[in-house]
């Protein structure tokens, strides 16, 4: 098993981390020789898949964590183009491939988001308890997109005219999942700044997710978020970018990425929810140029950083200001000063400030006391006209 | 019969409109849709609802028919799948129709 880099990273509960095998092993050790240590095994190996049965049923209980994908439970379903929810199921956890790659890409990208998060962060799931992971492929018809709907993904076969199949990309159903993981930790509410927070964790895990896939570092990552799943024809590399917001795509028929990159171009609209997945252009690049800072593989640092700020400190009305003062925080927390002040200076170039101070290993010195240029007066706005032209 | 959707949000954050005069309509395919609207009770729905859940598709539809209008908005999340067919039935005969 890989080691935890710190123990806030621990999940809540106590877990088991005996491996199976080992148990089997002493399971066949002579009584003779080691009086009694087979029985105990034996009753362990019984005890432990109990626990994995009953945890389905049981909140509060953290499942048995064997093996750096033991808790994996993926069921991928077909809707047949029709509405119902979660439709025909075709693939279950251990199974072989099927013919129909979409149920392939969902079902081993549900497995790469789960070995990202188990592995890196030592969460089990989405809710961090062995949530079952449930896909549904084929949702309707042509449609445009794809979702957490709270319970499960759900993933559209795209129009062949804007997009492709929403399968096809790691990092948009990382994005996805890690939905449900804010729903679970910090709920933000899905609204103006605390919306493009929500956003904003979304394209960080799932832009790490597929980089910890590929074993890539910060610096030869792309940084896109849903590359490939622009149809043939669509002028545009992915749906956003951390590394470049605004720069993703630019074509006749959507118009520009018009992600902003820096606090003085925020835009204030009613759409998207206040503009949930524009704005989340800004906390995208601090995140980029924390990562950057840090140097290496960006879900090491600045990943661990922004996890800690997620699960333990973000509340559901967060706004910018008080995400980067809780990253600054938690970057104090796990690598000290100099972590602190990656951080402060990452969110500093996108025009968010936190007044500096001391940081020690175990104690919280950050006020959200800083300065965030554009999330009071916002007379750089843009405005609504800032939005897509028809799409179709 | 003029329909109007408007979309918006999704995991791209894009935004599309789709009209539809169901006067162009072949007299078979215009019942059908005329069903469809009477079938969700349109002009008497509440004109909000939203679910709040992320990267979900909003629709605003609007409907004139015989000097009267109403618009309503919800998004995917809504669970409203009468709905839900009617802006597909809609967006599929306008892209038709371009």
């Amino acid at each position: 098993m890989r080691r935890v880099a710190n123990e806030k990273d621990l999940p809540r509960t106590p877990q088991l981390i005996v491996p199976p095998h080992i148990f089997a092993h002493m399971a066949t050790l002579s009584d003779a020789a080691w009086p009694g240590v087979a029985d105990r095994a034996r009753e362990s190996l019984e005890f432990a898949t109990e626990l994995r049965t009953e945890r389905l049923h049981m909140r509060g209980v953290t499942p048995l964590t064997t093996t750096d994908s033991e808790g994996r439970l993926r069921t991928v379903y077909d809707a047949e183009h029709g509405f119902g929810l979660p439709g025909k199921a075709v693939r279950g956890e251990g199974e072989p491939a099927t013919d129909d790659v979409s149920v392939n890409e969902a079902y081993d990208a549900l497995g790469a988001t789960y070995d990202y998060f188990f592995q890196v962060h030592r969460r089990d799931s989405i809710d961090g308890r062995g949530l079952p992971l449930d896909a549904t492929v084929h949702y309707r018809r042509a449609f445009n997109n794809a979702f957490w709907n709270g319970r499960q993904m759900v993933f559209g076969d795209g129009d062949g005219e804007i997009f492709g199949r929403f399968t096809q990309s790691l990092d948009m159903i990382g994005h996805e999942l890690t939905h449900g993981v804010t729903q679970y930790e910090a709920g933000l509410d899905y609204q103006d700044q605390s919306g493009a927070l929500n956003e904003h964790m979304s394209d960080v895990y799932g832009s790490l997710v597929k980089q910890y896939a590929r074993q890539q570092t910060a610096s030869k990552a792309d940084w896109l978020v849903g590359a490939g799943l622009w149809a043939k024809g669509i002028r545009g590399k992915a749906l956003r970018s951390l590394k470049a917001p605004g720069t993703a795509y630019d074509d006749p028929r959507l118009g520009k990425d018009p992600q902003p990159a820096n606090m003085k171009d925020y835009v204030d609209t009613a759409d998207d929810n206040g503009g949930v997945h524009i704005n989340s252009g800004i906390p995208n690049h601090a995140f980029y140029l924390a990562s950057i800072g840090f140097g290496g593989k960006a879900w090491l640092k600045a990943g661990k950083v922004w996890y800690l700020a997620l699960t333990q400190s973000l509340h559901r009305d967060a706004d910018f200001l008080v995400a980067a003062a809780a990253t600054v925080d938690a970057a104090g927390r796990l690598f000290g000063t100099k972590g602190a002040t990656v951080v402060r200076t990452a969110w500093k170039k996108v025009g968010i400030e936190v007044k500096s101070s001391s940081h020690t290993k175990s104690g919280t010195t950050e006020q959200p006391t800083g300065r965030a240029k554009g999330a009071v007066n916002r007379a750089n706005s843009r405005g609504p006209e800032r939005r897509h032209r028809r799409a179709s | 019969m003029r329909i109007l959707v408007v979309q918006s949000g999704g995991i791209a954050g894009l935004r599309s409109e789709h009209e539809l005069d169901t006067d162009v309509l072949p007299e078979e395919t215009r019942r059908s849709l005329t069903q469809l609207v009477a079938g969700v009770a349109f002009f008497g729905l509440s004109p909000v609802r939203a679910s709040k859940l992320p990267d979900m598709i909003h629709y605003r539809v609007r409907i004139e028919e015989d000097g009267r209008a109403h618009e309503v908005t919800f998004d995917d999340g809504c669970g409203e799948r009468p709905l839900l067919e009617l802006v597909e039935r809609v967006t599929e005969l306008a892209r038709t129709l371009r």
